[in-house]
């Protein structure tokens, strides 16, 4: 399993919980402070089937690896986190969501290419931009034909956007699912479960 | 940092010092079908112990642009001159030995904001310790809350004053929270 972008490691310390300590987690973080939490939280939980790597998440190919799980949960402007942090409503501008859904982009894209045939990538934002989510997804699944869209077997949250601010995208990303502060009473997030078309 | 198989001199003298404090054998139950290899800092070199099969992929250095900076279990970490456990093994340590130090509510949390452990606060020592002996220091629900040095024999705790020092803290689960303050 790939952890990209992991630090501080909450959800790669959730991972091992439920693979009970076997297999392998590669949890890759480039941020050289925010290791140090990573590596906290992984001894602190006990976890043994983690190897954290200091690097760029977007070079993984480099790694000649075929994971055949993927948890992106990707570096974003953070607009989902308003509710906590209202500063982030005036301090965030249109130029940090496009370089933040650029960034995203590219770091779906190595990790989709990286991923072994019959795979599972979890892609994932606290951002509730459109420009974040569905807009990067529909540009992977247009590049990575052998990509499709996974239903999420959650009662809670609601469908993803197919035609956000009135363009039409791939009408999968209905299965995609969105988290509203003022719905759910949870952060805004999105999550996007895709699967790569062959047998592992 | 870049991972190393240990070299059997250096693996001699981790199991020495290790089984030296916690009994004979410990560091064979620790280490069970796992392999010991070195992560390599300036000053230091970190242990961990991994299974054979990532060995394949641990031999090479990590790609360009790639660093390792933590691998598997992690035993401990070797200076100089001296080898020093890691909390993440501890719990599975205090499985195994017999060289433990179980204290009250009240000291568990003095210990784990890196404070010694006073006459009053041990529950259980075992009598035939020596003084300098490292112990694993247990709350009353067996959870390891670290280790501490022994600063006399066991067998005259006894006749200590309930404020007079019986375990110097050496390291406790408190660091995790310390270390990013």
């Amino acid at each position: 399993v790939f952890d990209l972008a992991a630090a501080p490691g909450g959800k790669t310390t959730h991972i091992a919980q439920q693979m009970q300590n076997s297999g392998k987690i590669l949890a890759i973080e480039m941020d050289r402070l925010r290791i140090t939490s990573l590596e906290s939280n992984i001894l602190r939980c006990g976890v043994t089937n983690a190897i954290v790597l200091r690097g760029d998440a977007k070079k993984i190919e480099k790694l000649n690896l075929k994971p055949d799980r993927i948890l992106l949960d990707a570096p974003c402007s953070g607009e989902g986190l308003i509710p906590l942090d209202p500063t982030r409503k005036t301090s965030k501008s249109m130029a940090d969501i496009r370089f933040c859904a650029t960034r995203e982009d590219e770091l779906l894209d190595a990790a989709v290419t990286a991923l072994a045939p019959g795979g599972t990538i979890v892609y994932s934002t606290c951002s509730i931009a459109p420009e974040e989510n569905e807009y990067v997804v529909d540009e992977i699944l247009k590049r990575h034909p052998d990509m499709k869209i996974a239903p999420i077997p959650l009662e809670f949250g609601t469908p993803g956007y197919s035609e956000p601010f009135g363009v039409s995208l791939d009408e999968s990303l209905i299965l995609t699912k969105r988290f509203l502060p003022h719905l759910h009473g949870s952060e805004g997030f999105f999550i996007c479960k895709m699967k790569k078309e062959g047998s592992s | 940092l870049k991972p190393e198989f240990l070299d059997p001199i250096e693996w001699e003298s981790i199991i020495e010092a290790i089984d030296r404090e916690f009994g004979q054998g410990i560091t064979k139950k620790l280490l069970g079908k796992l392999t010991p290899v070195a992560l390599i800092d300036r000053n230091w070199r970190t242990i961990y112990l991994i299974p054979t099969a990532w060995m394949d992929l641990l031999i090479e250095e990590a790609p360009t642009g790639f660093d390792y900076h933590l691998i598997g279990k992690q035993l401990g970490v070797t200076t100089k001159d001296s080898f020093r456990l890691s909390l993440q093994i501890l719990p599975e340590l205090a499985q195994m030995t017999t060289k433990i130090l179980t204290v009250s509510k009240k000291g568990a949390e003095s210990f784990t904001y890196g404070r010694s452990i006073l006459k009053e606060s041990v529950i259980y020592l075992d009598f035939n310790l020596q003084r300098n002996q490292r112990v694993l220091v247990m709350d009353k629900d067996f959870n390891c809350l670290g280790i501490a040095s022994l600063a006399l024999d066991a067998n005259r705790v006894g006749r200590l004053q309930p404020d007079d020092l019986v375990g110097k803290n050496l390291v406790d689960i408190g660091w995790f929270i310390r270390r990013l303050g």
